[in-house]
């Protein structure tokens, strides 16, 4: 016993880089660490029983409060399943006006992450940086659905409104604005050495490790995986546009980084092709279906979309009531977390903000 | 190409007594005896790709518990689900844990929610619920308004 050197050491919930409610177990002999165990739960308020509760319509707005980052990906999961349960097919204004908003969510999520992994690590400078971009694109989606968090913009069946007049004009000079910051902020960070230093090589995950533990999302196409349910299981007419799917094979936080900062330029390309689509379209064209019966038929789906995070969705079972008989939901975080011990193990204790912040954790979903 | 009919015609080939069925949105449910989901699973992960675990969800159907495990591969958008009905009173399936790691933590949360028994799981214990907790919260019969927990004290005493 005398020559054992370990010790325990318990890293959150309150730790400044726990992002969140969560906390770890940790074995430590010196700096190095020899095992752990997460521990999560503190934010588990309940959501499959909650929703279950509740007639279906009643759950968007609550879903809304899923991931407090990326609200609007998650409302419009929970409502693409229950499309599938009652076998509908949205209007095609409908299915553009998601893609607008939810690529603008993905630019808004990848910014919060930036801005929260350098603090993280010790870039301190870089947490408005970020945030200042973020809010451009806050602004943009705050005058589509009138809010600038949890937007409750979805319905079953299509969406909430039109496009506000004179979005046009509105995008161009946001999205203007929005890449000069973004150009600004990048080369402060790239270009700082401890950056590197502290994100290359850090916390490497392999193909295989990934894909065995059901990874998905930036983390899982950081490990040379090109899977993206926006290309691989198209939904809201994601397989009539163009772009690339950004991929790494690396593996480690830096290459997971990367991975994120091309997808907000992807997101954009995205953005103009939805707006493209739009104004192909007449203003009098639905954006809604008229009305669905309170009661959808009884059977079940399991319905996914490409999250900031990586895959989420909903299970979703019904019985033929007004409520759900059982809700399921894929969350991206969990399986994303549950390699973050396998990753740290053998690792220094000062790495472990730089690899959990490039998995970029919302406890939010990973509780539910 | 993977498609719906040659996953039903590979799975049959080799188990003839499982039951295929196409599901909306291009899910597959294999249903599976509680005996048979290693043995199916494997088949599944080695031969024909499914190698992505996605989640593991556990049904209280009343009368008895579902377990469904979805798979995914990343040369398709098709995914298994491969299911097994059990026992509600006594719930218990061997753990695909050693299959996919993946479905680790998933099979844990099962086991939180709804007491499904995972034999062969390397740590099977609470997830969300904090430890001490006492029944399953996702059980029909969970009755959810009066806090349900002891202290940790006392259940060391017992």
């Amino acid at each position: 016993m005398s020559e054992k050197t370990e010790m325990n050491l318990f890293m959150g919930p309150q730790h400044p880089s726990m992002h969140g409610l969560w906390a770890m177990r940790l074995t430590i002999d010196g700096e190095t660490i020899v095992d752990g165990d997460a521990q999560i739960g503190y934010l588990h308020r309940g959501y499959e029983k909650l929703l279950t509760n509740r007639a279906f319509e009643q759950g968007i707005p609550i879903c809304d409060r899923l991931c407090y980052v990326e609200s609007h990906s998650w409302s419009t999961a929970y409502t693409h399943s229950i499309e599938g349960i009652y076998q509908v097919e949205i209007p095609d204004k409908a299915k553009w006006l998601r893609v607008l908003t939810l690529e603008l969510q993905r630019i808004a999520s990848h910014c919060l992450w930036l801005a929260a992994m350098s603090v993280d690590i010790g870039a301190l400078t870089m947490l408005i940086y970020p945030m200042n971009a973020r809010e451009v694109i806050l602004h943009m989606l705050e005058s589509i659905t009138g809010a600038r968090m949890t937007y409750n913009y979805v319905r079953i069946g299509g969406v909430n409104a039109d496009l506000p007049l004179n979005f046009e004009k509105r995008m161009e000079s946001s999205f203007e604005e929005f890449s000069r910051l973004h150009n600004e902020f990048l080369d402060l960070l790239e270009e700082a050495q401890i950056f590197r230093i502290r994100t290359d090589n850090i916390g490497t995950m392999s193909k295989e490790m990934a894909l065995e533990m059901g990874v998905t999302g930036p983390v899982l196409r950081a490990s040379g995986v090109p899977y993206d349910i926006r290309k691989d299981d198209p939904y809201f007419g994601y397989d009539q546009l163009k772009f690339k799917v950004p991929t790494r094979t690396k593996g480690d936080a830096f290459s997971r980084y990367r991975v994120r900062i091309e997808e907000m330029q992807e997101s954009i390309n995205l953005c103009w092709q939805a707006l493209d689509k739009l104004n192909e379209m007449k203003s009098t064209d639905p954006f809604r279906l008229e009305e669905l019966p309170r009661r959808p038929p009884a059977g079940e789906t399991y319905r996914r979309i490409e999250t900031a995070r990586g895959e989420g969705g909903f299970y979703i079972l019904s019985d033929g009531s007004t409520t759900p008989v059982r809700v399921r939901i894929k969350s991206p975080v969990f399986n994303n977390l549950s390699v973050l011990i396998p990753l740290i193990t053998g690792g220094k204790l000062a790495d472990i903000p730089a690899v959990m912040g490039s998995i970029d954790l919302c406890v939010g979903d990973l509780d539910r | 190409m993977i498609s719906q009919e040659s996953i039903k015609e590979s799975v049959n080939k080799e188990f003839s007594d499982v039951e295929v069925r196409f599901d909306l949105d291009n899910r597959v449910s294999v249903i599976v005896q509680p005996n048979q989901v290693v043995d199916v699973a494997n088949y599944l992960k080695h031969e024909m790709g499914f190698v992505h675990p996605n989640m593991c969800t556990g049904i209280d159907r009343k009368d008895s518990m579902e377990v469904l495990w979805h798979i995914g591969n990343p040369e398709t958008n098709i995914l298994v689900v491969l299911r097994a009905s059990l026992d509600r009173d006594s719930p218990k399936v061997s753990s695909l844990t050693n299959v996919w790691k993946g479905f680790d933590w998933h099979e844990r949360e099962a086991y939180d929610m709804l007491g499904i028994d995972f034999l062969d799981h390397p740590d099977l214990r609470r997830i969300l619920m904090p430890e001490g907790w006492e029944g399953y919260p996702l059980r029909e019969d969970y009755i959810y308004r009066k806090p349900n927990y002891r202290k940790l004290e006392d259940q060391e005493e017992n």
